[in-house]
């Protein structure tokens, strides 16, 4: 098992996607806060609205949104990486040297999904740790100081928690394209269902809960809806989430329920799928 | 002595036949359908170690799937797979563990070099040493090119490459399905050159192609089939010595014809003008000639005709399967 993480892992590597997504994860946040500041600083604009996008560019505020920003663009990137990888072994018929090979198919699936997991974690890593290094110089910059606070083990702690809340709904978005594409054997349908549902799941949820009782509550089971809901938690110390926000554990509950069910039905139809090999009847 | 053919070199090694000792690959009833169409019927095959099978058919006559459920890509609907003693259809990775395939186009991740592409393999089957990455460059000839980027490579320095990586863990049991398909004539020699040395050396191969003089060139033995079934299999040249035609010239022809249409061992009887063209055993000239001869029909030409493996195979699928283009050696 070992060795094939080791081959996915060097697939992602050397694929030039993988790094292109992330300079583009990076370079926009960096980018969105580079224009936020200037605009900040022209005349006309609100001291109160100047605060909060300073704060949001310096250390500790940079933190929960950035991981917001990377919540957001990083599960849209995801998907496509995702799809991609699984898709080509299909359009390349890389897969059949794979599997003909010996490798068992479950294996191969658990194999590809731990090293797109690890891309979920370096996607919300690596950008995380260029903004917060970034946040130094423009806090030198719009002369403020560095950190308003102290770091401690509260504090580390969390940063942990809101990494830990960032990563699990963009597993959960791995796990949706994963599956999509195992199902349809096509990359492009892997991205456009991944990226449709990030945008019908909403809409969706506003229509059942504007259609109320029973069906108002079906929202509260849809994957995006607890993914937001999560992410309302991430901050520093106690944070105050709007009335009516899903409880964490509610929401990790259905995240989880939910990448369960990808997971096994991509597991599923692929173990019992054959392979298809171009000119086989 | 000087050989140039490659199956002269293995024949007059005289080892080969030691070191047939024990069956690689066995399968039987194996069968595949796709809905109510039958891809593969009931096939049985059997390869002895050092041996080159060659699996023949028209397009679509069921190889690359009988290939595929060896290598359990596709599943079977029934029959058995043995691969080395191991069943294939219940232990697949153990089966398969010594087996070194390519099938159909060769199928590579386009934007990681040659060596790259070898490692994704090696790490598929669990780990190769470093040092034999070059030893399987330097025998397919691409030494020299593995850092470039295959999507750079030709198609015959790809089909090189499949075959290098098929080779990798120094497999007992080589398939490999249409080894020189979309090549050029250059191209073709260089793999079928490949295949001889390999098979050379002693590697176990299942060749499936439909470039009949191909097959004739490297193969032991063939098995043809079509629409799904075995229609014909056997050493290649009792084969082709089955099926000789011995063109016969006579006084009467009628008479001959009438004759020769009761001897059992004469199998058809064409004629061509004044050519009569008799499908029989080789061996039997003499024991022809004799019979005309007691009968008072005079013999102008008695001559045998050898025949192609293309020819037999033409004969054997039907006319409406005419096979792909011949190589060009």
């Amino acid at each position: 098992m070992r060795t094939l993480i080791r081959m996915e892992l060097l697939k992602l590597r050397k694929r030039r996607m993988t790094w292109i997504m992330l300079g583009m994860l990076v370079g926009l946040r960096l980018a969105g806060t580079a224009f936020s500041v200037f605009w900040s600083s022209q005349a006309g604009v609100e001291p109160e609205i100047r605060e909060r996008i300073l704060a949001s560019a310096t250390l500790p505020n940079t933190i929960p949104d950035a991981l917001n920003f990377i919540a957001g663009l990083g599960a849209f990137l995801l998907a496509i990486l995702t799809a991609a990888s699984m898709g080509s072994e299909y359009s390349w018929g890389t897969l059949r040297a794979i599997i003909g090979s010996g490798v068992p198919r479950s294996r191969f699936l658990a194999a590809k999904l731990i090293a797109l997991s690890t891309a979920a974690v370096a996607y919300t890593v690596v950008p995380l740790v260029i903004v917060v290094g970034a946040a130094v110089p423009m806090a030198w910059l719009l002369d403020r100081p560095i950190m308003a606070s102290g770091i401690d083990g509260p504090w580390v702690g969390d940063v942990l928690l809101m990494m830990a809340r960032t990563v699990l709904p963009l597993l959960a978005q791995v796990a949706m394209a994963f599956a999509i594409t195992v199902v349809t054997r096509s990359q492009a349908a892997g991205v456009g269902v991944a990226l449709a549902a990030t945008f019908v799941e909403p809409l969706a949820a506003l229509v059942l809960d504007m259609l109320g009782g029973a069906l108002a509550a079906i929202a509260d089971y849809l994957l995006l809806v607890n993914a937001q809901a999560l992410m309302q938690y991430n901050g520093f110390g106690t944070v105050q989430v709007p009335q009516g926000t899903l409880s964490q554990t509610h929401a990790v509950l259905v995240i989880l329920d939910w990448m369960a069910l990808y997971v096994t039905t991509a597991l599923l139809v692929f173990r019992r799928r054959d392979i298809e090999v171009r000119s086989a009847a | 002595m000087v050989m140039t053919d490659g199956r002269a070199v293995l024949r007059g090694r005289g080892t080969r036949d030691e070191r047939v000792l024990d069956t690689v690959l066995r399968v039987e009833g194996l069968t595949k359908r796709y809905g109510r169409r039958v891809a593969v019927q009931g096939l049985a095959l059997k390869l002895r170690r050092g041996e080159v099978l060659g699996l023949l058919g028209p397009n679509g006559a069921g190889k690359t799937t009988a290939i595929a459920m060896i290598l359990g890509l596709v599943r079977p609907d029934a029959g058995t797979i043995e691969i080395l003693g191991v069943d294939a259809t219940r232990e697949r990775e153990r089966a398969l563990r010594r087996v070194g395939a390519i099938i159909e186009s060769p199928s590579f991740y386009p934007y990681l070099s040659g060596i790259d592409n070898l490692r994704v393999l090696a790490l598929a089957r669990g780990g190769v040493p470093e040092r034999r990455f070059a030893e399987v460059l330097e025998l397919v000839g691409l030494t020299g090119r593995e850092r470039e980027r295959v999507s750079s490579y030709s198609l015959g320095m790809r089909q090189r490459l499949a075959i290098a990586g098929a080779l990798l863990h120094q497999p007992e049991l080589l398939i490999l399905d249409e080894p020189t398909n979309g090549l050029d004539p250059q191209g073709m020699a260089e793999i079928r050159q490949l295949i001889l040395r390999l098979a050379a050396e002693g590697q176990t191969i299942l060749l499936c192609s439909h470039l009949l003089y191909e097959v004739q060139q490297v193969c032991d033995r063939v098995v043809i089939l079509s629409q799904g079934q075995v229609v014909a299999e056997g050493d290649v040249e009792e084969l082709l010595a089955q099926r000789t035609r011995t063109a016969l010239r006579v006084d009467d022809p009628p008479r001959a014809i009438e004759l020769l249409s009761e001897v059992e061992w004469i199998e058809r009887i064409e004629q061509e003008g004044d050519l009569l063209l008799l499908t029989m055993p080789s061996e039997r000239q003499f024991e022809l000639s004799a019979l005309l001869h007691a009968h008072g029909i005079a013999v102008g030409e008695l001559r045998v005709q050898s025949r192609t493996l293309e020819e037999f195979f033409l004969d054997v699928t039907g006319p409406s399967t005419t096979p792909g283009g011949r190589g060009v050696a």
